[in-house]
């Protein structure tokens, strides 16, 4: 990713550095400006996105710039995980298919037939007898 | 003592039911019982039961509300502080657990707050863990949720307390989210405590509820009384001041004589997670359509197979210091209910379950019948109607004029009055109880209150009744309904357009029946007007409960009750102090690229490695997710990416030493928010 003008590289690369120095929570500009001028006079840019990043990266950590300390969490890692293989393709309800439409109506033939059963123990009870 | 109870409560209940039915039994016996005669007979088989029920259980409640000491047989009795042994409470490990759904981040996590902060100030209780489990699928969501639980944690300067954790798959919805919870931690714990994303629990309750867990060994679940709070609008005011009138009477009155064998509502309780995790598994309902597939509502099911499992579901009435919201208006009721209606007639199945406890099933029933009841309702009135009209057209031409109109007066017409006597006196047996019960000056005080709410629930009752209908029919018909967020947010009330088009078809069968009882009499048009009145104002009613009507407010005092303000107030204020925007719509940037919550993001994400080379799909969505934006990206992806350490170092990566001109909008318009164009 070289960039053909080194000026616009560089005017690029420091906005990126400005940028990631305001994220970090760095926002006075005279703190970001004399961040910045140490760093392009100690670094040999080699304009080239990838490996400029890194030596950043490595500046940062070298003087610790972001002091973001690893959240004090008790140790994580057996909370997490899924019981679910990753790679899986996790079917909700495979039984779903099997469904029809005749047995999804079993509840209405039921009360259909509450009602026929009652209206013949009517017929026997109250017009037959 | 038990068996007693349980005879004497039962004798009470039965004796309306056969003076009703032998009264309608009475009535349809002149001329020959007609088809129609007998199928309302049928009807009032499963109405009288209901409303005898509710009747009997709050004249108990009056009654032990009379007793000095309080129900004798009563297991959860709340504990003297004197006799608290702090020590022994302090060693016992328990799960505070809130399973939450795409709710609002900032109410959950507030709450989460206050109610560690009620226990600090209580008592501190060492091995006491709150978890949020998180079943969110929406990402954005997922990262607000993230960054309030890390504030949190940063606010009360305690990160081993509290847990987050989302769920990758949400299998089985709220259950699922539980019995995952349970085989992941579920050993590491005696009991849990389960809220909703709307309770509250003051930290003397939470003592009080392990204290109750310890000295009874064989209790399985111990359901808290929880009050409803935080009532805005007027439909909230209105169900919160009938919460605190009449809910201890029912529960008094149930417990009197289920004792071992109380209801469980699903939260603000605290379950014995052994047990739980032993005999509570849900099992999966025949397929049968709309009755069929997974367990909407777990609750009742969990608390009969607990009983099953031979151990006790008790109810700590007496307990203060349990709060839940409503939902704010009639509308999210209905919403509501049709899924509690949909779960609640699943367990049907359950009914004829093997060695379910009788009680149980009894507890079954009347969440089955709840719901069932309204369409046996609307059957019954039509039928009562048409068999009133029927058979006085028989009866007047089988007899002389002046025999029949002293038949009417005298035989005909009392006996049907005494029928709508008896049932009017169990339908409002329970509200003039509880409100005869307060002392004089609260009588009088809050006479307006009683008033607007009995008003209120008299028009709302026929409209509950159509729709709850309607959903039933709707589940025998096999529409599915699936469960979606609620809406627990009083401030987004819904447009007068939407209320029209929900309410239109009600109220013009409001109409309708006013114009036919009135053209055929005026008696009946007077007679049916309960039933059309509500159905014919149901627009406006809504419009009108669904606001904050504060001219109102003063007659809906609670102070009576002394309710636990401190806490309600310490919510209402974390609520205020939270500031809600800093993320909106940058949610995405801030898990993926910025540097420091990135960080924290990846923290909270499992470390396990992922694939020892980064496929060709993943390198094609980091390019559609950079290019194009998170919008564009798959659902399911972006969420891939978001939980993965690996992934989310590689775009971060990516992002940082990708030039500006591949940016998609998102990440150019965040971009120039934070660099205005001056700069350089």
């Amino acid at each position: 990713m070289a960039s053909p003008n080194n000026t616009l590289y560089q005017t690029a690369f420091s906005e990126r550095i400005r940028t990631f120095l305001l994220l970090s929570g760095i926002q006075s500009e005279y703190n970001i400006s004399n961040t910045l001028s140490q760093f392009f006079q100690n670094t040999n840019l080699s304009y080239d996105w990838e490996s400029d990043w890194s030596l950043w990266m490595g500046y940062v950590n070298a003087n610790k710039i972001s002091t973001e300390s690893p959240l004090p969490f008790p140790d994580r890692a057996w909370q997490f995980g899924s019981m679910v293989p990753k790679d899986s393709e996790w079917k909700n309800d495979p039984i779903k298919s099997k469904e029809s439409i005749i047995s999804s109506f079993k509840p209405i033939f039921v009360l259909v037939s509450i009602f026929l059963w009652s209206a013949l123990y009517y017929l026997i009870i109250f017009r037959l007898l | 003592m038990i068996q007693l109870n349980r005879i004497l409560f039962f004798t009470v209940f039965l004796i309306p039911i056969i003076i009703g039915l032998t009264t309608f039994a009475q009535i349809i016996s002149f001329g020959g019982v007609e088809l129609t005669e007998y199928y309302q007979f049928i009807t009032l088989l499963f109405l009288l039961p209901m409303l005898s029920y509710g009747a009997t259980t709050s004249l108990f409640g009056f009654l032990i509300s009379l007793l000095k000491q309080g129900d004798p047989l009563l297991i959860a009795k709340k504990i003297p502080e004197k006799e608290l042994d702090f020590p022994s409470i302090d060693r016992v490990p328990v799960a505070l657990v809130m399973p939450v759904y795409e709710e609002n981040e900032v109410s959950i996590f507030a709450r989460i707050k206050v109610i560690y902060e009620s226990l600090e100030k209580y008592h501190s209780l060492p091995k006491l863990d709150f978890f949020i489990l998180s079943d969110t699928r929406t990402p954005e969501k997922w990262i607000k949720e993230e960054a309030a639980y890390l504030e949190l944690c940063e606010s009360t300067g305690n990160y081993q307390k509290f847990h987050y954790r989302r769920r990758k798959s949400n299998l089985n919805g709220k259950s699922g989210n539980i019995a995952d919870f349970c085989r992941r931690w579920g050993n590491r714990y005696e009991h849990m405590i389960i809220l909703d994303a709307d309770s509250l629990m003051s930290g003397e309750i939470i003592v009080q509820l392990i204290a109750m867990m310890e000295q009874n060994p064989k209790a399985g679940i111990i359901q808290t009384n929880s009050k409803l709070f935080r009532a805005t609008t007027l439909f909230q005011k209105l169900t919160e001041f009938s919460s605190y009138l009449f809910s201890s009477y029912f529960l008094k009155g149930a417990s009197f004589w289920q004792i071992n064998a109380n209801s469980y509502w699903g939260h603000n309780a605290i379950l014995r997670i052994k047990p739980f995790m032993e005999y509570c598994a849900l099992p999966h309902l025949p397929e049968y359509g709309g009755l069929g597939g997974k367990i909407l509502s777990h609750d009742t099911v969990e608390a009969s197979l607990m009983r099953k499992a031979g151990y006790e579901v008790l109810c700590a009435y007496e307990l203060e210091g349990s709060y839940e919201e409503n939902p704010p208006n009639i509308i999210d009721v209905l919403k509501r209910d049709q899924r509690w209606c949909q779960g609640n007639l699943q367990h049907f199945w359950f009914l004829f379950g093997k060695k379910i406890p009788f009680i149980n099933r009894i507890h079954i029933l009347n969440g089955i019948l709840s719901y069932l009841n309204s369409p046996i309702w609307l059957c019954y009135i039509l039928l009562s109607l048409w068999n009133y009209i029927e058979e006085s057209k028989f009866l007047n031409y089988s007899m002389l004029p002046e025999e029949f109109e002293y038949f009417k007066a005298q035989i005909y017409d009392p006996l049907y009055l005494k029928l709508l006597y008896l049932s009017l006196l169990l339908l409002f047996l329970p509200r003039v109880l509880s409100y005869l019960s307060l002392p004089i000056k609260q009588i009088f005080l809050k006479f307006p209150a009683f008033f607007l709410e009995t008003l209120f629930s008299i028009l709302i009752a026929p409209i509950y009744m159509i729709y709850h209908s309607i959903f039933v029919v709707s589940i025998f018909l096999n529409k599915k309904i699936s469960w979606g967020p609620q809406n627990r947010d009083a401030e987004s009330s819904y447009p007068f357009s939407y209320v029209v088009s929900s309410f239109f078809g009600i109220t013009i069968l409001g109409l309708v029946s006013a114009y036919i009882s009135y053209s055929y009499s005026l008696m009946l048009f007077f007679l049916t007007m309960p039933i059309w009145i509500g159905w014919t104002l149901s627009i406006p009613l809504v419009m009108f409960t669904s606001r904050e009507q504060k001219s109102l407010h003063s007659f809906f005092d609670l102070s009576y009750w002394k309710p636990n303000r401190g806490l309600t107030n310490n919510l209402r204020e974390e609520l205020a102090r939270s500031d809600e925007k800093r993320m909106e719509g940058k949610e995405i940037f801030y898990a993926l690229v910025h540097p420091v919550f990135h960080k924290k993001h990846k923290q909270l994400q499992g470390n396990k490695s992922y694939r020892s080379k980064v496929s060709d799909s993943i390198t094609h969505d980091f390019e559609i997710l950079l290019e194009q934006g998170p919008k564009q990206l798959d659902r399911k992806k972006l969420l891939n990416i978001l939980s993965n350490r690996e992934l989310l170092d590689l775009f971060f990566q990516k992002f940082w030493t990708s030039e500006k001109s591949k940016w998609g909008e998102y990440w150019k318009e965040i971009w120039e928010e934070i660099n205005p164009s001056s700069f350089p």
